[in-house]
């Protein structure tokens, strides 16, 4: 029976890891099927059919987890037969669906574009996609890598795996270009005329140790930007130089500072003497042109894997391995685990079958880097002749001319010899780019970069596995049938399902174990970018001191992303949006509307429901009639504020400056009177009309500076109110200011205002959380809620009419503009939508992409 | 291409954790009732020189040179535990010999960094083992909001989500104040506490939702884990923390690490640490290097029980050293030394009866004697130590033998031998 034999037996024999269990197989051949079978028989008429199946999916806490995925055709082969068997209705478990449904074309879009170029596109571009076939989504994928953030993606991506911006910390390198490279030293060590004491510039060597870091990075983006055969990282017959190193290596070509040109390196010298360094007789060494082999020649590559006298570029050997074929090597074999064998010192690497296993394969290709000494200096030992190490040269093994060890396998790759000793690691290159694993290899290096994962790990389920592994041979086949060009590959994976998968579908009864695709945690580097590409705000923070704490990487100390949330990472996020949100939307707000990013809907002052202010300025002094209205939905203990006030002094004559309010009526939603009357008699009449008229006279009701009408009308109907009021002026251009607002906001009114409001809360959504939301859906009125709440909070704590309060910072620069101007918040809308933004960006959908 | 072993994907991780009823944000309960064993492993990253450690050895006639302190220098002892006067090494066993059993000719079985790291933190050599200190996490992280703290790497088979510890991370641990130790905020209390509803109700949807991709599940589960850990300890943390001092001793990288780690502790954030310290891979010049990367070691094990004096959890504290695996008994061409099998481990507690101990003998070329696995002397048809024997009795002793995941990642060690109920030494 296949399925024993294939998915049951490892564990399930008589000396098996399940030995314990109650089924018990033979592995074999076809002669047991029938010794099987009753063995399955017997346990399942005894026992349970269905403990059987939810063992095997993993379930009733099975040792051997998920063996079969409920999908796989072996599980519902075999729920058919212990149904017959059994007698038993198990077509539940034949005919389990888990099928998946697709995010929308828009959705893989934008995440696409965060991932790939660091932008959030916009809602115009996203909803030209919304029914977009997949010839349009694959066409405008790959219109994302021509953007030129794509290229940070790749360097970012890439320097994940090589780690070769470890130089800019160790430092490693610094030696080797002092006493190797002229040009440097001469630039960077000079005598101060003064003390005459030698100097160090080590703002010249950082910018240095920065452009050799960049190296590789930057080969690897030049080839695929450019369309080249993935190959040629490993093959290029040229290194990449910026403005200093095209100097060092003596060019001739001045690219501008960051910019990266490709280039051969001349400006090596070896020593033709008897001394190692050149530094120490610059007269007594040559100009050396280094044999390139694309980032396996590169200095930051090669120092991150330093080689010793007895590693002999093995580490060199064993992570080309890794990076170019996906090859591990220290896995690839049965490790030996006797005690002799690791402890052989007759070169056991050569001569014990323990050892060799591995080593006839890792061996060889370390001599194909014998050129490269220690941190990756060319033949950086006396007389220029070779890299060997100092207790080699002077042992009986070592004869003139040799530049690799007698007592190790021959340069070259696999069962291959390198012919050309001098360009042993270009042709060890060449070799490696044409092996079938290089496909795969390439695949396995790119995947974390989109998915946040290793293709294939050891927590794979078996049927998670094989999933994975049908995927990335698919992967490699399209990569090796393009080509080898990166770009159609990554928008292959774009378009995947592992990519799109975005759930079960509504038909499924389970979820489909096998695909682990989707959303995930986003990088310290892509968190930084969005914010940024959203609200024009960045944060270093997130590149600099919390990068490690929210699962960045150093290259030294860290080296592998943290891709699952932690509680500290989640404070990492909270410190990301509380630092920032007072920034974003006093940033806003302090731009004209149509130059703003993410408030194009609201002013300062708009709040949900209908609330305003407005100056009344009157050009003649006869008695006019204002009339004000305003939508107001009727709540338990709702009023209108309404406030006539004067805070100008328009007249240099006080008396001048008097406004005389005559009648006043106000009127309901149905047309009935609410009151009707003289403003005097009306405030001494109902105690809801309050206010300080001049002279504390109300009759009749003047004012002028800092006197005041205000009126808190009790609602008893929703609809819209009308406040009338007849008032004449003493002069012209003196004016009344109104404001009018309900005393309780309302998240779900009906009227305009109220729906713009609450469009602006969904376009703010659908920014930072990508989810395009109706302006009456429950989440939008949530959030509408939450900034009724935040509102209320600010007003309760009495803190004035400003975004600022003592000890709530705002980071905020103004550029001269005045606190009062910048700052001001009269309706406390302000702090309710810093507040806001902050929850914004403290949510599980902004943080997972 | 191998079978990879099977693990149930979706009963391991999830990270599940007991859920309170109603969950809600634990800004103001009452800190964790966990007064258990607390667990920290001190890495000595890259395969370190116990011959010029815990398993001295002086240089033997007519053999290579084993250690060039040696030819001017004596084998010491604090205790029952000799040691190489190297560097700083007698300031630490003399301070200390009283909390250490020393575990000598331990058998890496590799003398790869990759299945030494392993082997020796994990006791198993399957791939995708968790260090022992995620285990104990995992076995007792009831809602905590930093049960495993890691300086470096370590493996956790997604058992935890670790917190990686940075220098920076003092920052975080109050994300509103605006500076560490200062009044101003970033916002009111009362719009924080907004948020943070908004936040528990997000996690609550979520988890309450519709059946999802295994993987947007897991990552659900992290989210809700996050929202609802326990932070009470976070109130007290910052004064704690400055509240220490370091003595005699130096500060690093690693002492900032370890600092954190132990008012974590005490605080009730977390049970577990793991604390890389690099530099023995020393290949080359192995006596300069060598002795600094120790000196580093010792420092920081020196300043782990003065803090943890401090703050009053020493007697609670059980720390684990050891390294990917040994170094040779004789020096390269490069003045460095290569990687050996055989190494060692020391174990670490205060007022325990299993301490001022050695247990495993090599011979003086350092390669393992075998050992009686009842009498725990030398006995040529005993069995070679290995790591698996030192995580047996690990487990067994901070109780998370019988954990569901211990059960899954199981030891190698095919014969029980027990350290820790045991005063005997190995003669």
């Amino acid at each position: 029976m296949d399925v024993v034999q294939k998915y049951c037996v490892a564990c399930h024999k008589a000396n098996g890891t399940a030995k314990n269990s109650d089924i018990i197989f033979t592995r074999g051949d076809a002669s047991l099927e029938a010794a099987n079978l009753a063995v399955l028989n017997t346990f399942v008429l005894n026992e349970s059919a269905v403990r059987v199946l939810n063992k095997v999916k993993g379930l009733d806490s099975h040792g051997g987890g998920e063996v079969l995925a409920p999908s796989n055709e072996a599980y519902i082969w075999l729920a058919n037969y212990l149904g017959d068997l059994s007698g038993q209705n198990l077509t539940a478990y034949a005919q389990v669906k888990t099928t998946l449904t697709l995010e929308s074309p828009e959705a893989t879009y934008r995440r696409a574009s965060l991932l790939l170029t660091g932008k959030i596109p916009s809602t115009q571009k996203l909803s030209q996609l919304r029914q977009a076939s997949d010839d349009t989504l694959r066409k405008s994928l790959g219109d994302l890598l021509e953007e030129p953030g794509f290229k940070e993606f790749i360097k970012r991506g890439a320097n994940d795996q090589l780690l070769v911006r470890s130089v800019l910390v160790t430092k490693n390198y610094l030696d080797d270009l002092i006493f190797y490279y002229p040009i440097f030293n001469q630039k960077f060590q000079s005598i101060d005329p003064v003390t005459q004491l030698e100097k160090s510039d080590y703002v010249y060597s950082d910018a240095v140790l920065n452009e050799v870091a960049e190296a590789p990075l930057e080969l690897i983006a030049h080839v695929v930007q450019n369309n080249l055969p993935y190959t040629e990282v490993i093959t290029a017959p040229y290194t990449m130089v910026s403005e200093k190193t095209a100097e060092i290596y003596k060019t001739g070509l001045t690219p501008a500072p960051g910019a990266f040109v490709p280039a051969i390196n001349r400006g090596q010298h070896i020593s033709t003497g008897p001394r190692a360094q050149p530094k120490y007789d610059w007269t007594a060494s040559q100009e050396v042109e280094i044999p390139h082999a694309g980032v396996l020649s590169e200095p930051a590559f090669l120092q991150q894997y330093p080689t010793t006298a007895t590693n002999r570029n093995r580490a060199r050997s064993r992570w080309t391995y890794q990076h170019f074929l996906g090859v591990d090597i220290e896995n690839s074999a049965a490790r030996t685990i006797d005690s002799a064998a690791l402890t052989d010192n007759d070169n056991p690497t050569m001569n014990n079958p323990a050892c060799t296993a591995c080593h006839i394969r890792l061996d060889p290709l370390a001599g194909a880097f014998q050129h490269f000494g220690e941190r990756g200096t060319f033949h950086d030992q006396p007389r220029g002749l070779n890299a060997l190490d100092d207790g080699y040269r002077r042992s009986k093994l070592f004869k003139a001319g040799d530049t690799w060890y007698r007592d190790m396998r021959l340069p070259g790759f696999e069962q291959v010899l390198t012919a050309d000793p001098l360009n042993s690691l270009h042709q060890a290159a060449e070799l490696i780019a044409k092996d079938p694993r290089f496909a795969t290899g390439t695949v396995k290096f790119w995947w974390p970069a989109l998915f946040g994962e290793s293709i294939l790990d050891d927590n794979l389920s078996s049927a998670q596995y094989d999933a994975k592994l049908t995927a990335l041979n698919h992967f490699a086949d399209y990569f090796a049938a393009n080509n080898f060009a990166l770009k159609p590959l990554l928008v292959e994976m774009l378009m995947s399902d592992w990519f799109r998968g975005k759930a079960p579908s509504a038909e499924a009864t389970e979820s489909p174990a096998t695909y682990t695709g989707g959303k995930r945690l986003l990088t310290p580097e892509e968190l930084y970018n969005k914010t940024l590409d959203l609200t024009g705000v960045a944060d270093a923070n997130l590149l600099k001191g919390f990068k490690l704490s929210f699962g960045g990487i150093d290259s030294v100390s860290a080296t592998k992303r943290q891709r699952d949330l932690s509680h500290i990472m989640l404070r990492v996020v909270e410190r990301h949006a509380l630092s920032k949100s007072c920034t974003i939307v006093a940033t806003e707000f302090n731009k004209p509307k149509e130059e703003r990013k993410l408030f194009t809907l609201v002013e300062r002052q708009t709040l949900p429901t209908s609330a305003y202010q407005t100056i009344e300025v009157f050009e003649q002094t006869s008695a006019r009639d204002l009339t004000w209205s305003i939508p107001v939905v009727a709540v338990p203990g709702q009023k209108i504020n309404f406030v006539a006030t004067q805070t100008k002094l328009v007249q240099t004559d006080a008396v001048l400056d008097t406004v005389t309010l005559n009648q006043l009526q106000i009127i309901k939603p149905d047309g009935s009177v609410l009151v009707s009357g003289a403003t005097g008699e009306l405030y001494n009449q109902y105690d809801w009309i309050n206010g300080n008229p001049l002279g504390n006279r109300a009759v009749p009701f003047n004012i002028r500076r800092y006197n005041a009408l205000r009126i808190d009308i009790p609602v008893d109907q929703s609809g819209t109110w009308q406040i009338k009021l007849n008032a004449k002026a003493q002069t012209i251009k003196n004016q009344l200011e109104i404001s009018l607002a309900p005393s309780i906001l309302i998240a779900d009114a009906s009227d305009a205002v109220s729906q713009n409001f609450r469009a602006q809360v969904a376009a703010l959504i659908e920014r930072f959380h990508g989810k395009t939301l109706s302006p009456e859906s429950e989440e939008v009125i949530r959030y509408t809620n939450l900034f009724l709440q935040l509102r209320q909070n600010k007003v309760d704590r009495k803190t004035g009419n400003s975004l600022t309060e003592t000890n709530v910072a705002c980071d905020y620069n103004s550029n001269g503009v005045p606190w009062s101007q910048w700052a001001a918040d009269p309706a406390a809308s302000l702090s309710a939508w810093r507040t806001l933004v902050a929850a914004l960006m403290a949510d599980y959908n902004y943080i997972y992409e | 291409m191998k079978r990879r072993s099977l693990l149930s994907y979706l009963g391991l991780t999830g990270l599940g954790i007991a859920l309170p009823s109603v969950p809600c944000r634990v800004w103001a309960a009452q800190s964790t009732a966990y007064k258990g064993l607390l667990y920290i492993n001190l890495q000595a990253s890259g395969g370190w020189d116990v011959t010029s450690f815990c398993d001295p050895k002086m240089n033997q006639p007519n053999e290579k040179i084993i250690n060039n302190w040696a030819t001017t220098a004596e084998i010491q002892k604090a205790g029952n535990i000799a040691y190489a006067p190297v560097g700083n090494n007698a300031r630490f066993f003399k301070q200390h010999f009283d909390k250490m059993l020393v575990i000598n000719g331990i058998n890496s079985r590799t003398n790869a960094h990759v299945a030494g790291r392993l082997y020796n933190h994990t006791g198993s050599q399957k791939n995708g083992a968790p260090h022992l200190s995620a285990l104990h996490a995992y076995a007792n992280n009831k809602g905590l909001a930093m049960p495993l703290m890691v300086f470096g790497d370590s493996a956790t088979a997604n058992l935890v989500a670790p917190t990686k510890l940075s220098r920076d991370i003092f920052q975080i641990v109050e994300p509103n104040v605006r500076t560490p130790g200062q009044a101003t905020q970033w916002l009111a209390n009362d719009d924080l506490a907004a948020i943070n509803a908004l936040q528990a109700e997000r996690a609550n949807s979520l988890k309450d939702g519709k059946l999802q991709l295994a993987k947007q599940q897991q990552q659900i589960n992290e989210y809700y884990d996050s929202v609802f850990a326990d932070t009470d300890g976070f109130k007290n943390f910052s004064g704690l923390y400055l509240s220490l001092n370091e003595g005699e001793y130096s500060k690093d990288i690693y002492t900032d690490a370890i600092k954190f780690a132990l008012t974590a502790f005490t605080t009730g954030l977390g049970v577990s640490a793991d604390i890389s310290i690099s530099g023995f891979d020393t290949h080359d010049e192995h006596d300069v290097r060598g002795t600094k990367a120790l000196d580093d070691l010792t420092n920081a094990a020196c300043i782990l029980w003065h803090y943890a004096e401090q703050l009053g959890i020493s007697d609670r504290l059980v720390v684990s050293i050891a390294s990917d695996f040994g170094r040779t008994p004789y020096y390269n061409d490069g003045r460095g030394k290569d990687h050996w099998t055989y190494g060692s481990t020391i174990l670490m507690q205060k007022n325990a009866a299993w301490t001022n101990r050695v247990i495993g003998k090599t011979t003086e070329l350092h390669k393992a004697l075998k050992i009686n696995p009842q009498t725990l002397q030398v006995d040529p048809n005993g069995i070679e130590l290995e790591p698996s024997h030192v995580h047996q009795n690990l487990r067994s002793y901070l109780g998370v033998a019988a954990n569901p995941a211990a059960m899954r990642f199981k030891l190698d060690a095919n014969t029980s031998i027990d350290f820790l109920n045991s005063t005997a030494q190995t003669a």
